[in-house]
């Protein structure tokens, strides 16, 4: 169903006019405060087109992953996935399109239940959204492991038993499990060692080829998003400053806030 | 004319875990010279935060101890100081600066109830124009109202600069920086490391900086200690390390480094896993990654080379 709505919006996910506004209060006497934490943002993603989402920390790329994939209520605006406007569907309906949208976390360790082997990690997701029968799930998970690059021998170990690498390898193939259309990945690589970034960005490079994804790709390192994305958003104070294409708001940026972050890159 | 600071030779810290000793450094040597900046990189798990903290004897809370090894500095070996010796040393003469500066300020002190405690503990007499001039040369302009405010009122760049004020408050002659710059935001590290750049220029004070970042050793080391399973692999001036690397692991972390900046088709990548102590053996530590590996490489830890005035462990070159 979905692929037709793409190919009439010819928007993966949409959003318009997007803002969350957390309240604050620190004590009883104290007056309400109001931070904007996302601005009143609209930005549009294609199919197979990948977004980059760079700012500096306090800039609202989290809450806006977080909004796109309804795990926080906003409180204006409009998120369009496939044409379903998600901002205000219910619960239950919400619960059957996150098989469409997925979401890689930044910390590897917090990001997996520790009491659970690979191979039930691997197989929640699958049981929960009904992707294949009771009796292919053991060749599943083998098919996922070798996607990404895992030997199937791990199955049956921890996350803790496995390296930082090795764990980010396992939230991929959880997030790939329910073959979503779009992934939004929160900094994938900036908890992990140099010499393991290399390994990560090429799967998911891979993955996107191999799968059809769409990343929405958020970090604060602006050599993996020069990679990884067609196209780039700058946030500061929960707006977008600049948004276009990679190959102009990277090298020749027009925002003097943007100029300011690339001066800043070492 | 240049003197050497400190020089450790052949340190070996290992961790007591119900009973069982896990060696997790295995042999780490560096030289400081006076008023020199030396990096120490490393993936996390190479051991380049215990080994230099094995210098002040802080891994005793957790168990950890020198087994072998000498640390000199002043005509001392710090390595066999007792505890109220090292407290002459540690802070006063080698500062550290902690990795998470939110964590390593006390929640409870204001600001500059921390800086009187410092000063007390060293028998320095507490005077607020010196705090405030140390407050103002880490870039702090409002010293005043900071030093009445708690460590969780500021940010993370706040608390950093309040971190490194403390530590060149005693003037030490030497500073130790654990990833100063991983813990703050992006675009505010070219500023720390100008602003470690400045101390070191106006004191002369020699640093260490701990980091896993190529680029953060490019833009401040003058010297490179690169760390792998434990051991130090190679050792060299920033450039001829950058330029000609010896150790193969070097190599590697080179190219990896550079196809990140210059992304052609894919990108270079290393495969496999850096060892866990756990998994340590009597062989060279790159000997499952490495490209250019044989049969000898397995018999025994290889001993460092001298090559140039470079020091590489490696049977190959």
């Amino acid at each position: 169903m979905s692929e037709k709505v793409i190919e009439m919006t010819g928007t993966i996910l949409s959003v318009k006019n997007l803002s969350k506004h957390f309240i604050i209060k620190n004590n009883v006497f104290s007056q309400k405060k109001i931070i904007n934490a996302v601005n009143d943002i609209s930005f549009d993603i294609l199919p197979n087109e990948s977004m980059g989402l760079i700012g500096e920390s306090g800039s609202g790329k989290s809450t806006t992953a977080n909004l796109v994939l309804r795990l926080l209520e906003p409180t204006r605006g409009e998120i369009m996935l496939f044409g379903k406007n998600i901002a205000d569907i219910n619960y239950k309906e919400m619960r059957i399109l996150r098989k469409d949208i997925q979401i890689i976390f930044q910390h590897t360790f917090s990001a997996l239940d520790p009491k659970m082997t690979v191979d039930e990690l691997l197989k929640e997701p699958l049981i929960i959204h009904n992707i294949v029968p009771v009796q292919e799930l053991d060749k599943e998970v083998d098919r996922l492991l070798n996607m990404v690059g895992l030997p199937a021998g791990e199955k049956i170990k921890f996350p803790q038993q496995l390296s930082g690498g090795q764990n980010q390898r396992v939230i991929i193939a959880r997030a790939i499990a329910t073959r979503p259309k779009i992934i939004v990945c929160d900094e994938p690589v900036s908890s992990l060692d140099v010499s393991v970034q290399g390994q990560i960005l090429n799967l998911l490079i891979k993955l996107k080829e191999e799968l059809n994804l769409t990343y929405l790709f958020i970090s604060h390192d602006l050599k993996v998003v020069r990679l990884m994305c067609e196209k780039t958003a700058v946030m500061h104070e929960g707006k977008i400053v600049e948004i276009g294409k990679s190959s102009e708001v990277l090298f020749n940026p027009k925002h003097e806030y943007t100029r300011k972050l690339l001066d800043a890159e070492l | 004319m240049k003197k050497p600071l400190i020089k450790v030779k052949d340190l070996k810290v290992s961790f007591y875990n119900n009973n069982k000793a896990v060696e997790v450094i295995r042999g780490f040597d560096i030289d400081v010279w006076e008023g020199e900046i030396v990096g120490i990189l490393g993936e996390s798990g190479s051991g380049k935060t215990v080994s230099s903290t094995s210098i002040l004897h802080m891994m005793e809370k957790n168990e950890g101890i020198i087994t072998s090894g000498e640390i000199l500095y002043n005509k001392k070996d710090l390595a066999t100081l007792s505890e109220k010796q090292m407290n002459t040393i540690r802070g006063r003469k080698i500062a550290y600066v902690f990795q998470n500066p939110a964590q390593a300020l006390s929640p409870y002190k204001k600001i500059g109830r921390q800086f009187k405690n410092l000063l007390k503990n060293h028998n320095l007499k507490y005077s607020s124009a010196a705090v405030q001039s140390a407050l103002e040369e880490v870039g702090i302009k409002d010293a005043e109202t900071v030093l009445n405010m708690y460590p969780f009122q500021l940010s993370g760049g706040q608390n950093q600069r309040i971190m490194i004020a403390l530590s060149i408050i005693t003037k030490p002659d030497l500073l130790i920086a654990d990833e100063p710059t991983s813990s703050i935001d992006t675009s505010l590290i070219k500023k720390v490391l100008d602003l470690f750049r400045d101390i070191n220029k106006k004191y002369n004070m020699s640093m260490i900086i701990i980091t896993h970042d190529f680029n953060v050793a490019k833009y401040i080391c003058n010297r490179l200690v690169i760390m792998y399973g434990g051991l130090v692999v190679e050792t060299g001036d920033i450039n001829s390390i950058l330029n000609n690397p010896l150790h193969p692991y070097t190599e590697e972390l080179i190219k990896c480094a550079y196809s990140l900046d210059n992304y052609k088709d894919s990108l270079y990548s290393l495969e496999g896993a850096p060892p866990t102590p756990y998994e340590f053996k009597d062989e060279c530590p790159f000997y499952s990654r490495c490209k250019i590996r044989e049969d000898e490489c397995r018999q025994a830890i290889p001993y460092m080379k001298e090559i140039e005035g470079r020091q590489v462990r490696c049977l190959k070159r």
